[in-house]
């Protein structure tokens, strides 16, 4: 009894104790000196960069596009950087300063439109006040210091300027659309970084000796290449090569860069390796149901090893998420990288008693409905030149599924998607098909369409109009 | 010890025991109203009818509380008339639509078995088939998408080999309600009292002369500046506003309703009430607001545009004049069920230039100008707003015309009013000069 008194009385004082520490850390400017760490919220003394450029050195990892005389440099601050820069913890608060620098030599002002670079983007007050702190009479001097390092939209004829751009955060890889409008003409100049102070699974990667340089194998026609991806197991196995595990239901093939990229701009994040620093935030987000973007994922063994890249995309909780695993085979088609992957969707978490921490992600069993995700998903991305699907696993349904090692029953057609990634920017309209096969219940109709007007094509024909079918 | 776990134990076996007692009863669609409010479009062969389920109308045909756990289903029916294959693309309406499983998996009851098969097989059954719609044949079903409170706008995207087709959907959404529901809109003016304008400089006078600013309920100086005028038929505005992820707002009804759930989820901060500023000598008629749904000071962080009808009529379009600005947390770091301290960009052009910016992407705007009429303030001597919070401003109001047909930043119009030195702005060269006179044909 005095225990649960003491419980409530400790539970009702805890807001109350946190609110007053930092309002007395507010009213006491020798406290922040028994600190070596920098001054931060809470404190009198507001100490942000004097020069962020010279005192930090994020611009060695700064870019440059040019393009009709419009220049844009671009570099995204780590935690760390930020927190050094602006005297804050802006990543707590779910901000990410982006630096532009942006050169016009044209002879007409450009606008930078920051709605299309970053449509939740913060104000420069707006950035302040959420690290404003009660009664500090340094509010001022950081919503002075905000706004002053601070881009602004309109770039005059032949100026340059440069400042922060204060987006929303994102983790592992930041992908940047610096949307530029000047004369009846926009501008999009795409980056992608690489974010420090966060590991990577695909960085514990040694890519080199994945294969020796005689193991790949290079194929050149389609039928060759099809005949090589009808062959790959159905499935995932054990760490020795035994059992049956995933689904391994598509392929990706193309330079890397463009194929992450591809993903990174439909909003895909990377993953963290499993260690001890992420597992306990899974934990964390376990228990809070909140969203863990790049949270660890178990491995899942093909040639013996586990994937080598590993992308999700959340939704709203840490339960519930589109996730994929990527494997580098050692094939190549045209001189191109060929990876296997597996896509599922996880719908939830339930009891159990087969991991050591008695709980495990539910995937939603309708193994289709997560390939046919990726594939709207893939084509939208701009970066997919040719697609199709191809036969390789076992067909099955709910009432005879396949099980993986965690019981978990999933079906599937049987049907693989592939996908063939190009350097440059692919409108749907343009899209290419491979006329092999064709998953759902009128694969074969869309295939003879497929057939027909690519022969119309080649003999450069608009595309035939089928019979109607009675 | 042992003496203690027992009763946690039987506590555990109760409350989860209190989740199986349900059993599982959806009805047919056909049985629920909603079909009654689809909206069909037609185009080129393609026809496409278009529901938003309320929360009652989802819970009668799936027989679960689906909004609890924010899914809202569209039903969806797609006939396709036309020569070629179309690929129906969900991904286009709501890019992290949930899956048939995983809304059956959300709802499970705890020891029922056979009604959780039931369930699985009932969303997958009702769920809409993704593949080619061939031609002559017809795709029907639910799409689960996220909850939208009060209004939705629904894209529905049909690719084709040689391109896609997009049919534009809005719908109000029953279940809150939304200020403007309280205005009667037919009211606010008599006939006589009606200003019919055709002429731009006509227009241009009349937008000058819109008071400054909003005032108190009894009149009175010191409000936030009437800063965006917006001409169009409603329908125009509000779907293009809409596509923006505009959310509308609830009417306050000025008691204090302390709904725990509801105060907490994130679909109330978005549709969350708003404090009244007047205009005209009336509250604003239209209140709507934009929330950063990823964090959870989704309505201490939000950008708000007031709206009032006024007497303008131009080219025979309603004239709004709206104050937009941007709320950027409350003062007291706790969640508050009141507004009073309500912290606002000071810098409020900066808003005003979000808003000409959303709303210009949504390509539903024809033409664009500035004119005067708030009066130039500096932050070295801030005007100040009921809360006693500062704001400045150049001076400007932005107009924005909407219209009905897709128009992109290069084909956009201009109103060669004041030179405000923004891009959309084109007075300030030859080629902007001319782009406002196609414009100006192309009416």
């Amino acid at each position: 009894m005095r225990f649960r008194i003491f419980l409530v009385i400790s539970l009702c004082l805890m807001p109350g104790l946190w609110g007053c520490s930092s309002y007395c850390a507010n009213q006491d400017p020798l406290d922040s000196s028994e600190f070596s760490t920098p001054p931060a919220k809470g404190c009198k003394v507001y100490a942000p960069s004097p020069d962020p450029a010279k005192d930090v050195p994020f611009k060695v990892r700064a870019e440059t596009q040019s393009e009709d005389g419009i220049s844009v440099s671009a570099a995204v601050l780590s935690d760390h950087e930020s927190e050094r820069i602006f005297g804050v913890n802006l990543a707590r608060n779910g901000i990410q300063p982006v630096w532009l620098e942006i050169g016009n030599t044209t002879d007409k002002p450009v606008t930078l439109i920051y709605v299309a670079t970053d449509p939740g983007y913060y104000s420069p007050n707006e950035a302040a006040y959420t690290n404003y702190s009660y009664a500090s009479p340094v509010n001022e001097e950081m919503n002075e210091y905000f706004n002053k390092h601070s881009i602004k939209r309109e770039i005059p004829a032949g100026g340059v300027l440069s400042g922060f751009f204060y987006t929303n955060w994102d983790p592992g890889i930041k992908y940047l659309n610096v949307s530029i409008y000047g004369e009846e003409q926009e501008k999009n100049f795409v980056f992608y970084f690489v974010i420090p102070g966060i590991k990577l699974d695909y960085q514990r990667v040694d890519w080199d000796s994945l294969y020796k340089k005689d193991e790949y194998v290079n194929y050149e026609t389609e039928e060759e290449l099809r005949k090589v991806l009808e062959a790959v197991p159905c499935c995932a196995t054990r760490k020795d090569g035994t059992g049956e595990n995933d689904a391994l239901n598509f392929f990706v093939i193309g330079d890397t860069d463009n194929i992450i990229s591809a993903f990174i701009r439909r909003g895909w994040d990377v993953t963290e390796p499993i260690s001890v620093g992420s597992g306990l935030r899974a934990f964390k987000a376990y228990f809070t149901g909140a969203r863990y973007r790049t949270s660890p994922m178990s491995s899942v063994f093909v040639y013996k090893r586990a994937q080598d890249i590993g992308l999700q995309k959340a939704r709203s909780t840490i339960h519930e998420r589109n996730h994929l695993r990527l494997w580098l085979m050692p094939v190549r088609y045209r001189g191109m990288d060929v990876w296997i992957g597996s896509v599922s969707r996880d719908v939830g978490s339930y009891f159990t008693f087969r991991t050591p921490w008695l709980s495990a992600h539910a995937i939603d069993p309708d193994l289709d409905e997560a390939r046919t995700y990726l594939v709207q998903d893939l084509l939208f991305s701009g970066g997919v030149e040719k697609f199709g699907y191809t036969k390789g696993i076992r067909p099955s349904t709910p009432d005879d599924p396949h099980r993986n090692f965690m019981k978990q029953s999933w079906w599937t057609d049987g049907y693989r998607a592939v996908f063939i990634f190009g350097d440059d920017p692919v409108t749907l309209n343009e899209l290419d098909f491979f006329d092999w096969e064709w998953a759902g219940e009128n694969g074969a109709e869309v295939i003879e369409f497929i057939k027909a007007m690519s022969a119309g094509k080649k003999q450069g024909q608009p595309a035939p109009t089928p019979v109607k079918p009675d | 010890m042992q003496k203690k776990i027992l009763p946690i134990a039987i506590w555990i076996i109760l409350t989860a025991a209190a989740g199986c007692g349900g059993s599982y009863s959806p009805k047919p669609p056909e049985e629920v109203s909603f079909l009654g409010r689809a909206e069909t479009q037609s185009r080129n062969g393609i026809t496409i009818t278009v529901a938003v389920l309320s929360r009652e109308e989802s819970e009668e045909v799936f027989g679960v509380d689906l909004a609890a756990n924010g899914v809202q289903p569209v039903w969806l029916d797609i006939e396709n008339n036309t020569g070629k294959p179309y690929f129906f693309m969900p991904i286009a309406l709501d890019p992290d639509y949930f899956s048939p499983n995983e809304v059956a998996f959300m709802n499970h009851l705890k020891f029922n078995r056979s009604a959780n098969r039931e369930m699985d097989e009932q969303f997958s059954k009702y769920g809409i088939q993704i593949e080619f719609i061939m031609p002559g044949e017809r795709d029907k079903g639910f799409v689960y998408t996220n909850l939208d409170p009060g209004l939705k706008f629904v894209n529905v995207t049909l690719y084709e080999i040689d391109g896609t087709e997009n049919f534009f959907f809005y719908f109000e959404v029953p279940g809150i309600q939304p200020d403007y529901e309280n205005v009667d809109f037919t009211a606010l003016y008599a006939k006589d009292e009606i200003v019919h304008i055709e002429d731009e400089a006509e227009l241009r006078k009349a937008l000058e002369t819109l008071p400054c600013c909003t005032t108190g309920s009894e009149g009175g100086g010191g409000g936030e500046p009437i800063n965006v005028v917006l001409i169009g038929d409603p329908d125009d505005i509000s779907s293009a506003v809409v596509r923006r992820k505009w959310d509308v707002t609830e009417a306050d009804t000025g008691t204090f309703k302390f709904d725990l759930g509801k105060a907490f989820s994130p679909e109330s901060y978005r549709t969350f009430p708003m404090a009244s500023l007047y205009l005209f000598g009336r509250r604003q008629d239209v209140s709507l607001q934009k929330s950063r749904r990823e964090t959870d000071a989704a309505y201490r962080q939000r950008n708000t545009l007031r709206l009032w009808l006024t007497p303008i009529r131009y080219k025979g379009k309603t004239v709004w004049a709206g104050a937009v600005s941007r709320d950027i947390g409350s003062d007291l770091r706790i969640r508050k069920y009141w507004f009073a301290a309500q912290e606002i960009d000071p810098d409020i052009d900066e808003t005003r230039d979000y808003m000409v910016e959303d709303v210009l992407l949504s390509q539903n705007v024809d033409k664009m100008g500035y004119v005067d009429g708030v009066g130039v303030s500096a932050s070295e001597d801030p005007r100040y707003n009921l809360s006693k919070l500062p704001w400045w401003s150049d001076g400007y109001r932005a107009v924005l015309l909407f219209g009905k047909d897709q128009i992109t930043l290069g084909d956009l119009g201009y109103f060669e009013w004041e030179d405000v030195g923004a891009i959309y702005d084109g007075g300030t060269g030859g080629d902007g000069a001319g782009a406002a006179d196609e414009g100006a044909q192309g009416k």
